[in-house]
This record gives C-alpha cells, structure tokens and sequence, in this order.
C-alpha cells in the first residue's frame, strides 16, 4: 500500500510530485454526474405542478424550467470551462465578484446538494419499507449514505462510473414505460383524451386554477433539472475540461428535456390529475395505471436506481465544494486534504457524513428539500450577475475560453427574470422556509466578514493565470 | 416475508458497521502516517512535495544507505 500511495502522486512537468486531484474524468462522467443527480426528479416531486396548475401547468414549468436550465448549462459550460477549478460556482464567484459572494455560493452548493443526498436516502428508506412494513427504514437510509460515501472516497473514476450506469438504467425505464405503455396506441393504456377532458363537476385538468395556477406551478417545475449545474465540480477533474465540460453539461441537459417531456406525458396521460399532483412516486404509479407487472418491477428498479445515483453524485459535488473552500480557508485548511491513494478530497467527504444522517435521521423530506431548492435558486440568481461581469473583466479575446455560448447577454437576462419569476412562486407556498433560509445565509455571511475572513490568506486566493482585468 | 425483511435489516445495519469502520480505518491511517501539510492541497490544486514517500519507505531507503560500505578514500591515481 505504501508503494501505492507514494507511486500515486505524478511527476509534474518540473519532475516534483503532486498531489492533486486525479484527472481522469471524461463526458461521460459528466452526464453521468449532471443526470444522475437531477433524474430522480423525474420519478417524483414533478407531478406537484400538476396539484397547483393542472396537466398544461405542469407542461408549463416543465419548459420554462428548461429555458431557465438551458441558461444556467450556456452560462455554466463558458465560465467552468475557463475557471477550471473545484468548487464549480464558488470558483467562479471567486474570480469575478469577490470573496463573500463565493463563500455564500460555497454554501449555497454544500446545502444544496447535501440535503438532496439526505432527501434522497429517506426516500431509498420509504421505498424499503413501502415493500413491507417489516423493513425499518433507518438502516436503509444509514446504509445508502455509507455505501456511497466509500464509493466516493475510493475514487471520483469509480463513483463516476458506477453513476454513469445505474442513471443510464434509470432513464431507459422512462423509455421503457413510454413504450410499454403503447404510445402508438392512445386509448388503449394511454387515457390522453379522457384525463384531460372536463370533469362532471366542471373543473377543467388542463388548468384548474388558470394563470395563477401556472406561476405557482413554477416553484416544483425546477424539480424537473436541479442539480444540473453540478457538473461544474468536476472541472478539476477532467482529462480535458474545455471538451468535458460543455459536452457532458449540454448532452445531460438534453437528455433531461427529453426525459422531462416523456415524464410528464406518460404521468398525465396514465394517472388522473388530482392522484397524480398527491403521487409521492408518480411514475411508479403511472407503471400500477398500465396493469402490466413487469412495468411496475422496472419503474420500482428505477426509481430506486434514481434515488441512489442522485445521492451519489450530490456527496461527490458537495464535497468538492466543501473541499475548494477549505483549499482557500474559507473554513478550515484541514478540509482541503487529498487522500494520497485516492487522490479525493477525503476529509470534505467525511466531514458532510454526519450532517447527511443527521437529516436523513429527522425524515423531514418536504423540509430538507425546500431548503435544498431554496439554496440552488439563490445560486442561479447570481449565476447571471457573475456571466455579465465575466464578459466585462475579460471581453472575447482576452483570456482562453473553453467554451463560448451563444446570444450574450440574453441567456442571463433571461435567468435572472425566471428566478423572480420563480422565487415569487416559491414565496406564495413557503414564504417562512425562504424568509429562514435567507436569515441564516445573512447570519452566516456577517460571520464570514466579521470573523472567518481575518484568517484567509488573500494573496493566494486568486490562481488563474490570466492578464489584469479590463479597468484594474 | 416479515422474517426476511428482518434478516435483512440487520444485514442492512450489518453493511452500515463494515463501511464505517473501513472508512475511520483509513482515515485514521492516513492521518497518521502522513504530516498534515503534506496532505493539504494548495490553492492551485497541486501540492509540490517530493517528499510524499511513505515514512516505511523512507526507512528502507535510509537503511539501504547506511548499509552501502563507505568508498574508500581517494589516494590519487597513478
């Protein structure tokens, strides 16, 4: 083992050794990373919009979470591809706003992603015991968190793999109900006409409660893509990160469109609005709709597949987050330690195991999610502030991109009013969880300025070898 | 099935112990062997530490060079 460890560390061009984290991921892994976290919204938490704007609402947020998802990947691709660094966001806020708009995006992603990994092992524990209620669902959640935890210590190139293919198995199921359910063939299993007609009592499915219905309806579209722009963490991990990077991002985000879209047609078309905006598995439900067994053992596998890959890749993602702050004392140097076998940020991933089960312990899922979206929308509402600044500092030409995305400013124009659009929504329906989060994001923020910040060495905080910035 | 489902709990609890205490194993190994500052990654993402050997290996390579015969002194060549 010993000669393991010490051969694990490369020669650098000098003929030193590093160590650093092993760059060894390619488009694949970020597709796998970026769809195995977000698939899992797929087979639950979408079907809500049905509740709040009936079957046409749903397809509403469905889309206009996929513009919104469309400008955070546009935005993502260009910036990460160019700040190729752990810590993604953070990384990026960093170089273009400034040190306490990355600690807060720092945050922001840890919260994010290790609350969707404590949702995603209570629902793991519910599907257990929704198979008898002799299963406890505690063991089961405990395990899912410690498996993946070692999957992800032992190695980003395995933990990756493995994503790749429980979420490509995840998605075929999608496929597979869409076709077992003989789409070719509406009205045989697919009941389209029917549920969306005009009930007796006078309620149209289509959209119940109007306009109204369709912007509340916003606040669960996002369920549909979160979690994509976790592919930025990986971007000190890429073999190549200019051709990673953009290819993974934009390939998994059409890979949710398509999925988004199948999802919602086979949800709406197979289960009445009403059971289906309740559904706490709405595909697994749609699968019971078909009457055919073997569908409803594919949906459970799937289901199950969605929930672990999505668990997987969020400790993966908030463990580089965790890890690029403590790399820049943001919190302390101790986290940014490298395994020297591993070569993964192994003290950031054991450190967020504990407040994984402890969320996954209170079964809290509406909560911990709420929080967890709270903390991923307050993210994209800067993501646009930091493009347009990243076009100012450094124009076209100035420094080496990656990636270039179309259409500036528009893409972040564009996210920004879909965020308000989208945190009046999420304020009509948790205005206490918002106001919440925002107190402790404020609270932990003057803590940062106050405290932590005397502590940072901020010679060695900016690291891009690039020219002096327009207008510095 | 009830049965089964308990078997498969404590199996359950089972995995949980093996995982925890393979995981605080290494932890604790590494972190023993190894200095912190080596371990730490630096703002660049790169450590540059040729000293990144093993503490066993340095022994075997210090032993190695303490049981290599002195060379005899240089007495000028003829």
């Amino acid at each position: 083992m010993a000669t393991q460890e010490a051969a694990a560390a490369p020669q650098a061009a000098g003929g030193a050794r590093r160590l650093s984290l092993l760059r060894v991921l390619g488009p694949m892994h970020v597709w796998a990373l970026g769809v195995g976290i977000v698939l899992v919204g797929e087979f639950m938490g979408w079907n809500f919009t049905v509740a709040k704007g009936g079957v046409f609402g749903a397809l509403v947020a469905c889309w206009f979470a996929g513009i919104l998802y469309s400008c955070v990947a546009m935005i993502d691709s260009e910036v990460s591809s160019t700040v190729a660094s752990a810590g993604g966001q953070y990384a990026q806020m960093k170089h273009m706003i400034g040190p306490l708009a990355a600690f807060n995006m720092g945050l922001f992603l840890i919260f994010e992603y290790t609350m969707l990994a404590a949702a995603d092992s209570i629902v793991i524990g519910a599907i257990m015991s929704s198979l008898s209620p002799a299963f406890t669902p505690l063991p089961w959640v405990l395990l899912t968190i410690l498996f993946l935890t070692w999957l992800n210590y032992r190695g980003v190139h395995l933990s990756l793999t493995f994503n790749f293919v429980i979420t490509a198995i995840a998605f075929l199921t999608i496929i597979i109900l869409l076709f077992g359910g003989e789409f070719w063939n509406p009205g045989k299993i697919f009941q389209t006409s029917e549920l969306f007609a005009v009930q007796p009592d006078g309620v149209d499915p289509k959209a119940p409660y109007g306009w109204l219905g369709f912007l509340a309806a916003l606040q669960f579209g996002i369920w549909y893509y979160l979690g994509i722009e976790g592919t930025c963490q990986t971007a000190e991990e890429c073999r190549s990160v200019p051709r990673a990077l953009p290819i993974g991002t934009m390939s998994g985000l059409i890979t949710l469109l398509i999925a988004a879209t199948i999802t919602w047609f086979v949800g709406t078309s197979l289960v009445d609005w009403v059971t289906l905006g309740e559904s706490a598995f709405p595909l697994y439900d749609a699968a019971l709709n078909t009457g055919r067994q073997w569908l409803v053992v594919i949906l459970f596998i799937g289901t199950f597949l969605s929930c672990l890959a999505s668990a997987n890749g969020c400790i993966n993602d908030a463990s580089r987050a965790w890890f690029a702050m403590g790399r820049d004392q943001f919190v302390p140097r101790f986290f940014g330690g490298v395994h020297p076998r591993y070569r993964t940020p192994y003290r950031a991933i054991l450190f967020l195991v504990p407040i994984m089960m402890g969320f996954g312990y209170t079964g809290l899922l509406d909560q911990v999610i709420t929080f967890s979206i709270i903390s991923g929308l307050l993210m994209y509402a800067i993501m646009p502030i930091n493009m347009i600044r990243f076009r100012r500092l450094y124009p076209m030409g100035s420094i080496p991109r990656g990636y270039v995305h179309p259409f500036h400013p528009a893409p972040s124009i564009v996210l920004l009013l879909f965020c308000i659009a989208t945190f009046i929504a999420i304020y009509f329906g948790y205005w206490k969880n918002l106001i919440a989060a925002m107190a402790f994001y404020i609270i932990v923020s003057l803590w940062f300025v106050f405290r932590r910040y005397k502590m940072v060495d901020r010679s060695r905080l900016y690291t891009m070898p690039w020219p002096r910035p327009k207008g510095y | 099935m009830d049965t089964a489902a308990q078997v498969l709990n404590w199996v359950a609890w089972l995995g949980v112990a093996v995982f925890a205490v393979w995981l605080i194993w290494d932890a604790a190994r590494v972190e023993s062997t190894y200095d912190n500052e080596l371990l730490v990654s630096s703002v660049e993402g790169l450590i540059e530490q040729e000293i990144l050997i093993h503490p066993d290996e340095m022994k075997a390579l210090e032993k190695e060079m303490a049981a290599e015969p002195d060379s005899e002194p240089d007495k000028g060549g003829d």
